[in-house]
C-alpha cells in the first residue's frame, strides 16, 4: 500500500512540476512577478522539487493536505466533502456491472449454441462499445433539461422536490440512476465477457463431467463446481474495473455536474492546484491499493489452494 | 499394413506438404475464427472509409457551408440536403465528413500509440527479462510504480499537463495524445514480453545458442524476440480499442485532439452541447465508435485464438 501512495504520489508531482504553466498564470492572465513570488514564497514553490515534494510529504504524513491553490480553502475538506458522491455512484455502478455481468456470462456461456445464449453474448459485445461518456451523452438526451441538484448529505430545503413529484422523478435520475447505468456499462460487458471465457474453459474440465455424470443437479454443479473455479479468473480483471470505474467518473460528473472526486481532479490539473491534484492522486492510489487488497484475499476465500500458498494465482488453470 | 519407410540419417525428414509458416498458419486460423473475421471485416471498412472516404465527400472536414446553414436557418438535420447526407453542426461543416476524419484521427492514435507502446515496452521487457539482477529489479519496479494506478488518470495528466504549449498545437494534439497514452500504456507490453524472455531463456535453442558462442545480445534479438513475436501482436491487436477508448475520452474532455480535427470523443461532446438544438449531431460519432471498438474487440479476440494454440485448442473442443 504504501510503495503505491508513494509512487503515484511522485509521478504526479513530477508530471505536473516539469509541466509549463504554474496555479498563478492561467487561461494567459499575467500577474505581477512581485505578487507571483510572494505567493510562491507562501506556499513554498521557490524551493527546489526535491525538497518541495518532502515538504509536501512531511506535512502529508502528520495529515495536513495543505491549502488549495485555486479553490482556497483546506484540500483535506474539500476531499471529504467530493469523496461521499464519488464512493457512492462507483460503488452502485460496480454492483449493477457485477449482479448483471456475471449471469450474463454465465447465461452466454452455458447456454452458447442457443440463442438464448447468442443473445447474451451478442448483449456483452455491445457493451463494449458503449464507454462511460458515450453512454452518459446519449442518456442526456433522455431526461428534460432540469435545474440539476446534487447534495447527498441532504439538500436545503428549497432544493428539496416533493416526494414522487415530476422534479423528484427527474431529479433521482439525474443524480444517481443516469451516472451509474453510464459507467456500469462497460464494467458489465466486461466482467460478461470475462465470465463467459473462464465458464466455457471450465465447462469441458473433466470434473463438470464427472458431476454432471453423476447425477448431480444443474444448480449445484454451477454453483459449487463452475462458479466457484471460474471466479479466480474473473477476479484477475479487478483492477481493470476499478480503472474504468474510476476513469468512468470523471467524465461522467463532468457530463452530469456532479461535485465528486474526478471533478475534483480533472478542475485541479487544468488549474495546476498542485496541492489539491496531489491529494486526489493520494486517495485514488489509496482505493487502488485496498482493491488490490481486497481481491487478494478473496482469492483465498475462494480458493483454499491460493489461501495456503500451494499454487498462486496466476497459475490457476483459466487465470 | 503400409511400407515401413527408413529415413536415414542424412535424408531431410518429410516436410509437411504446406508449410505455411507461423504467420500463415495464425492468419488461417484467424480467418476460421467468426469473432476474427466479422473483427477483420469490420476494420477493414473502417480502414478505408478513413482512407478513401475524404475522396468522395466534396467537403473537407473543416470547411463551413456557412450559405446553406444560413438558408435553412440553423443546423441542417440530416436527409434533408442532399449535399449535407448527415446534416451539418452550427457551423455548417459537414457531419459526415467529420465523422470520417474522426476515423482518421482514431486510426492514427490508436496506431502511432502502439507503435510507441511496442518501441518502449519490448525492449525494457526484454531487458529485464534477459539481464535479470538488478536490471531487472529496477525495471519492474518502475513498471510497477506506473501499471499500478489506473493508466488514464496518468494519460489524462499528461495531456492536461501539455495542453495549449506549443508541441500540443504542433498537430492538433495528436501528437501529445499518442505520447501521453503510449508513455503510459508500454508497461502491460513490458510485463508480457518479460515473461515470455524469462520462459524462453530455459529452453534448448538458447541453450544451444549460448554454448556455440553467440553474443549475448544477438541471442536475445535474432532467438528470443522472434519467438514472442505471437505474444506481442496479441498485445498490440488487444491496445488497439484500449488506445481509441482513450483517446475518445481525452478528446471528449477536451485534452486530446483538438479544432479544427474532428475526433469521435470531441464529436460526442459538441452533441451534447446542441442537445436541445441539434440531437441528430450525437448519433453518428456514437455508432462509429461504437463499431471501430466492437471491430477491434472481435480481431483482438480473433489473435488471441490464432496465436494461442491453448485457445485453439479450447475452440475445437467446443465443436465436439
Amino acid at each position: 500500500m504504501v510503495p503505491i501512495v508513494l509512487g503515484a504520489s511522485v509521478v504526479a508531482f513530477t508530471i505536473m512540476h516539469v509541466a509549463p504553466g504554474s496555479p498563478w498564470n492561467r487561461e494567459g492572465r499575467q500577474l505581477d512577478p512581485a505578487v507571483v513570488a510572494e505567493l510562491n514564497a507562501e506556499f513554498g514553490l521557490d524551493q527546489p522539487l526535491p525538497i518541495q515534494y518532502l515538504i509536501w510529504l512531511g506535512k502529508f504524513i502528520q495529515g495536513d493536505l495543505g491549502e488549495s491553490m485555486s479553490f482556497g480553502g483546506d484540500v483535506g475538506a474539500m476531499i471529504i466533502h467530493s469523496l461521499g458522491p464519488t464512493l457512492i455512484i462507483c460503488g452502485l455502478a460496480f454492483g449493477v456491472a457485477v449482479l448483471l455481468g456475471v449471469p450474463l456470462g454465465l447465461i452466454a456461456a452455458m447456454r452458447h449454441r442457443t440463442v438464448v445464449g447468442r443473445a447474451a453474448t451478442v448483449l456483452s459485445l455491445v457493451g463494449m462499445a458503449a464507454p462511460a461518456f458515450a453512454v452518459a451523452a446519449f442518456l442526456q438526451l433522455l431526461v428534460p433539461p432540469n435545474p440539476f441538484t446534487w447534495c447527498p448529505f441532504g439538500c436545503p430545503p428549497t432544493l428539496v422536490p416533493e416526494p414522487f413529484s415530476e422534479a423528484w422523478f427527474a431529479d433521482l435520475a439525474k443524480s444517481w440512476v443516469l451516472p451509474v447505468i453510464a459507467m456500469a456499462a462497460l464494467p458489465l460487458a466486461q466482467i460478461a465477457r470475462h465470465t463467459k471465457a473462464s465458464v466455457l474453459e471450465i465447462l469441458h474440465s473433466d470434473y463438470v463431467r464427472t458431476a454432471h455424470s453423476k447425477g448431480l443437479r444443474e444448480g449445484r454443479i454451477v454453483r459449487v463446481h463452475l462458479m466457484r473455479n471460474a471466479a479466480i479468473p474473473i477476479l484477475t480483471i479487478g483492477g481493470t474495473i476499478l480503472a474504468l470505474l474510476v476513469t468512468g467518473s470523471i467524465v461522467v460528473e463532468r457530463v452530469f455536474g456532479v461535485g465528486g472526486l474526478g471533478s475534483l481532479y480533472y478542475e485541479s490539473i487544468r488549474n495546476r492546484d498542485y496541492n489539491t491534484l496531489m491529494a486526489v492522486t493520494v486517495v485514488y492510489a489509496l482505493v487502488v491499493a485496498v482493491a488490490n487488497a481486497v481481491v487478494d484475499i478473496t482469492y483465498g476465500v475462494v480458493d483454499p489452494r491460493i489461501r495456503d500458498g500451494i499454487v498462486t494465482a496466476e497459475a490457476v488453470p483459466g487465470g | 499394413m503400409a511400407e515401413a519407410r527408413v529415413v536415414g540419417v542424412d535424408e531431410p525428414l518429410a516436410v509437411p506438404e504446406r508449410s505455411r509458416g507461423f504467420w500463415g498458419e495464425a492468419l488461417r486460423r484467424l480467418l476460421r475464427s467468426p469473432a476474427g473475421v466479422a473483427g477483420l471485416v469490420i476494420v477493414v471498412l473502417i480502414t478505408l472509409i478513413a482512407l478513401i472516404g475524404p475522396l468522395f465527400i466534396p467537403w473537407p472536414y473543416y470547411e463551413q457551408d456557412l450559405e446553406a446553414v444560413l438558408a435553412y436557418g440553423g443546423p441542417i438535420p440530416p436527409f434533408v440536403d442532399p449535399a449535407h447526407p448527415l446534416g451539418t453542426d452550427r457551423l455548417g461543416r459537414d457531419q459526415l465528413a467529420r465523422v470520417v476524419d474522426g476515423a482518421q484521427v482514431s486510426l492514427t492514435v490508436a496506431l502511432v500509440a502502439q507503435l510507441v507502446v511496442v518501441a518502449i515496452g519490448v525492449p525494457v521487457g526484454l531487458m529485464a527479462g534477459w539481464r535479470g539482477g538488478k536490471t531487472e529489479t529496477a525495471l519492474m519496479r518502475f513498471t510497477d510504480i506506473i501499471g499500478t494506478f489506473p493508466d488514464l488518470l496518468f494519460i489524462i495528466m499528461i495531456s492536461a499537463a501539455v495542453v495549449d504549449t506549443p508541441l500540443f498545437r504542433l498537430q492538433n494534439g495528436l501528437l501529445t495524445t499518442f505520447i501521453a497514452i503510449g508513455l503510459i500504456s508500454w508497461v502491460g507490453t513490458a510485463r508480457l514480453v518479460r515473461g515470455q524472455t524469462l520462459s524462453l531463456k530455459q529452453k534448448e535453442d538458447i541453450e544451444a545458442a549460448r554454448a556455440i558462442g553467440v553474443p549475448e545480445n544477438t541471442i536475445a534479438r535474432r532467438h528470443i524476440l522472434p519467438q514472442a513475436m505471437g505474444p506481442i501482436t496479441v498485445a498490440v491487436s488487444v491496445g488497439i480499442p484500449m488506445a481509441i477508448l482513450a483517446e475518445s475520452t481525452l478528446s471528449f474532455l477536451g485534452l486530446g485532439v483538438q479544432m479544427p480535427r474532428a475526433s469521435w470523443g470531441a464529436l460526442i461532446d459538441i452533441g451534447i452541447d446542441n442537445l436541445s438544438t441539434a440531437p441528430w449531431l450525437i448519433f453518428p460519432p456514437m455508432i462509429a465508435l461504437g463499431a471501430a471498438l466492437i471491430g477491434f474487440t472481435l480481431l483482438g479476440d480473433g489473435m488471441r485464438e490464432a496465436f494461442d494454440p491453448r485457445a485453439s485448442r479450447r475452440a475445437s473442443h467446443r465443436l465436439r
